[in-house]
């Protein structure tokens, strides 16, 4: 199967670069791994009779543009494989439940994405222990509650809008919004100039937390969490500059789940697989593709929109969506865009900076996880293994990787492996290589 | 930055380190310069099969010197390197190839090797886990597995407590020659340029030998090639016995921790590429054909290394004519893991001028040097 553009990732940048595409008369498939196309934000209900929120309403309009302007969806499908032709095309190969297939394009939009990054603590295996996208997912989705007496504690908008939307016991920001704010009054008004629509959102879901009578303190975090089958409680605590916690601060509370959300990593598997060029960028998250006019990468007809690129929310996403779908018209027929989204671009910079300064996590929160703390969960590898790996020489990422099967096991180091990045020297980042997610042995031998 | 030593070892790998090791036993001052933070290459990306049948006669003196090295390593060290002794099974798709495998257990036998040969009846008995397409196979008992990675990483920290200083970070980049002799290198280190003096130079860089051994005049005919690896989800147990076949050109083990690891008898030759095509992966995948099992499982990663070959897939070890005091240790073509310990011995008794306990002059450089 072929198409002029593919794109990778239904989510806000995804479904915005496709419909330039398809709107531009090029044959476009979007291709993402859930059941229903709208990414994290957009998130649309499978199976609930409850009422849509503003942002599934959003994210339906979004998908019916798509899908009007020709778009061919492919759902519940996922990249594991993708070369870059001689010729300079793309191939992609798919999995499906168990089937295979591939998808020859001319250029390639990459919009994965990002994923919350899980911070370890005394307890974080513990059943009851979520992240707060997964509570707001199952909300969202399926309509359920993970429990009554919930504690939120992390850093990043989701987090409160999260909070706001379950029975919240507590919610804990470690970034102090506030003081942040005062201390560069001007790049806080810069960063949010034109967010009518985000700060609605943030002061409705403190406003909700507020008149549900749940304490929303900033400069707080977690520090383990109680119980011996399942959560029971948390020990919290006061956090230093450096987000530490203060000796003394602590405080025990009673909750029957955590919440937990430490902003997000963005995913660069695809690009990494692709050979595209990469920086590292704290603010941004970790490692991001380098970029240059309308979001083309490193490797020619290969463009990338959105949180992997490096977090900046659905606004920033669907400007660079918009971005990178004329890129790929460009790349495919010659034709220069008109009318780019530049203004917008700028003022979704400025939030985008402006989040960085506010929700990047900072060094402190390695000291949470002690010795006997489960750091892989896949492979079972505690924090005292990492650092043993350390003191016998391993450096890097790779290396830790290669001495404890840290992130070798089915989530591929998704989720440990930015924790162990805090722990280890800055080295090049890790090499991503097929499949991207597990495929099926019968399908691939047959596929030879 | 100078420093002085009476050997200085080129490559951290499983056969420098164990040379470093045994050179440091019998009192020499050794010093390691590792160019990455310490082994990334062959030495922990293969298969981590530890096999003396199905191999040429030098090479199967030396695997069943080595594995009991490896033994003694793990056994006076304490770690668990996730040794297995559960045998080695070349299994046979036609009457010939089985025929052949009996051949050579004969010439095996007179080595004290013992291995024996199952007919299709016996591997359907012996191994019904296998698919029953095979005419039979042949299989050595005293054969098995470790985990590649733990078991390298502890020849390099039994080096280290032997006193053996390693240089990580530390890139060589020149030869110094005199006279005929060598005199000791000099490598790059943080920036710096780093002088090390040592009478004597043991060059263990895998396929990255080649290139510095030509600033001396020595060539050496070392191809660079990739073997691709596939890695199952973890599983139940399965499989004692490491699998080969070398007409489906596939071999496959269980990892202790329950996972599936594929290689493939082929290579991608004169590339220093690491990266996984789709169509290793796929010939992997037919790993399914010698283990039908798999067919229910997923492939979960894949991952690559990088083997120095030579032209008769034999390694080169010994002094290359002109060159007194430079000791060349590579070229292992695949088959460096298992016989890293014995060659770090035999580079040890080279060096010390003891006799080698296995006759490795069938391996001498110098061999090509005539074609």
């Amino acid at each position: 199967m072929s198409a002029d553009v593919a794109v990778v990732g239904a989510g806000a940048a995804g479904l915005r670069a496709a419909t330039v595409a398809a709107l531009a008369g090029l044959s476009t498939v979007l291709v993402d791994s859930y059941e229903r196309s709208g990414g994290q934000y957009y998130r649309q209900p499978v199976s609930t009779p409850h009422l849509p929120s503003r942002t599934q309403v959003e994210g339906r309009r979004l998908v019916d543009a798509a899908y009007t302007a020709g778009v061919e969806l492919r759902n519940s499908t996922s990249v594991w494989d993708a070369t870059v032709s001689p010729d300079g095309g793309v191939t992609l190969r798919l999995t499906s439940g168990d089937r295979l297939s591939t998808l020859e394009c001319r250029a390639l939009v990459v919009a994965t994405g990002a994923h919350e990054r899980v911070v370890p603590f005394p307890g974080w295996t513990l059943p009851g222990v979520y992240t707060a996208g997964a509570v707001q997912a199952l909300h969202k989705a399926h309509g359920v509650a993970v429990g009554q007496r919930v504690l939120f504690a992390g850093t990043g908008p989701l987090l409160l809008v999260a909070a706001a939307g379950t029975r919240a016991v507590e919610v804990l920001e470690a970034s102090r919004l506030a003081q942040a704010g005062a201390r560069h009054p001007l790049a806080t008004a810069a960063g949010l100039w034109r967010q009518g629509e985000r700060l609605r959102e943030g002061l409705g879901s403190a406003w909700r937390l507020r008149r549900a009578g749940t304490p929303l303190r900033t400069g707080w975090g977690i520090v383990r969490a109680l119980g011996d089958d399942r959560v029971e409680g948390a020990v919290v605590a006061r956090l230093d500059a450096d987000w530490r916690p203060v000796r003394g601060s602590e405080r025990a509370l009673v909750c029957d789940a955590i919440a937990t959300h430490y902003s997000l990593v963005p995913d660069t598997d695809l690009l990494r697989l692709l050979g595209a060029a990469m920086e590292h960028r704290p603010e941004l998250g970790g490692w991001v593709p380098s970029r240059g006019p309308l979001m083309a990468t490193s490797v020619p007809g290969v463009f990338a929109a959105g949180d992997c690129t490096g977090i900046g929310g659905a606004g920033l996403s669907l400007v660079e969506g918009e971005l990178a779908g004329h890129g790929a018209v460009r790349h495919v027929t010659g034709r220069e865009p008109r009318r780019l989204p530049l203004t917008a671009l700028r003022r979704e910079r400025r939030f985008q900076r402006l989040y960085g300064a506010l929700f990047t996590p900072r060094p402190g929160l390695a000291v949470l996880a002690r010795p006997d703390t489960v750091v892989c969960r896949c492979e079972e590898v505690t924090r005292g293994s990492v650092d043993a790996a350390m003191t016998a020489g391993a450096r890097t990422v790779s290396s830790v990787k290669a001495v404890t099967r840290c992130g070798m096991g089915p989530c591929q180091g998704r989720i440990c492996l930015p924790a162990v990045a805090q722990l280890t020297a800055a080295g090049p980042p890790p090499e991503a290589r097929a499949p991207l997610v597990p495929v099926p042995f019968e399908a691939v031998a047959s596929c030879g | 930055m100078r420093l002085t030593a009476s050997v200085a070892v080129v490559g951290g790998g499983v056969v420098g380190s164990a040379a470093a090791l045994f050179l440091a036993e019998r009192g020499e001052d050794v010093v390691v310069l590792e160019r990455a933070s310490g082994p990334t290459q062959a030495s922990v990306r293969n298969a981590g099969g530890l096999r003396a049948q199905c191999r040429n006669r030098t090479e199967r003196r030396l695997a069943l010197a080595s594995i009991a090295l490896w033994r003694d390593l793990a056994a006076r060290t304490g770690i668990d390197i996730e040794y297995r002794q559960g045998g080695n099974l070349r299994v046979a798709l036609a009457e010939p190839t089985l025929d052949a495998l009996a051949a050579q257990g004969v010439e095996e036998a007179e080595d004290g090797l013992a291995t024996e040969i199952w007919d299709r009846a016996a591997l359907r008995r012996r191994a019904p886990h296998l698919s029953a397409r095979f005419a039979g196979a042949k299989y050595c008992a005293t054969d098995g597995h470790a985990n590649p990675i733990l078991a390298t990483w502890m020849v390099v920290n039994a080096a280290k407590a032997a006193g053996v200083r390693y240089l990580t970070g530390a890139d060589a980049t020149h030869l110094d020659v005199d006279g005929g002799r060598v005199r000791g290198l000099r490598a790059t280190a943080g920036g710096e340029v780093l002088h090390v003096e040592a009478p004597t130079v043991v060059h263990a860089a895998g396929p990255w030998t080649a290139a510095l051994a030509a600033t001396i005049g020595v060539e050496l005919p070392l191809t660079p090639a990739r073997n691709a690896m596939l890695v199952s989800e973890r599983v139940p147990p399965l499989l004692a016995e490491f699998v080969s076949s070398h007409e489906l050109k596939v071999y496959l083990r269980q990892a202790r921790a329950g996972q599936v690891h594929v290689g493939g008898v082929f290579t991608v030759d004169g590339t220093f590429d690491q990266r996984v095509t789709h169509a290793e992966i796929a010939h992997l995948a037919r790993a399914v054909e010698i283990l039908p099992e798999l067919g229910r499982m997923r492939i979960l990663r894949t991952w690559a290394g990088t083997l120095d070959l030579t032209p008769d897939h034999l390694p080169l070890l010994g002094t290359p004519s002109g060159v007194d005091g430079y000791l060349v240790a590579a070229g292992f073509s695949g088959h460096g893991f298992c016989l890293g310990p014995a060659i770090g011995r035999t580079v040890a008794e080279l060096v010390t001028g003891e006799p080698t306990s296995v006759d490795v002059t069938p391996l001498h450089p110098d061999r090509f040097a005539a074609c």
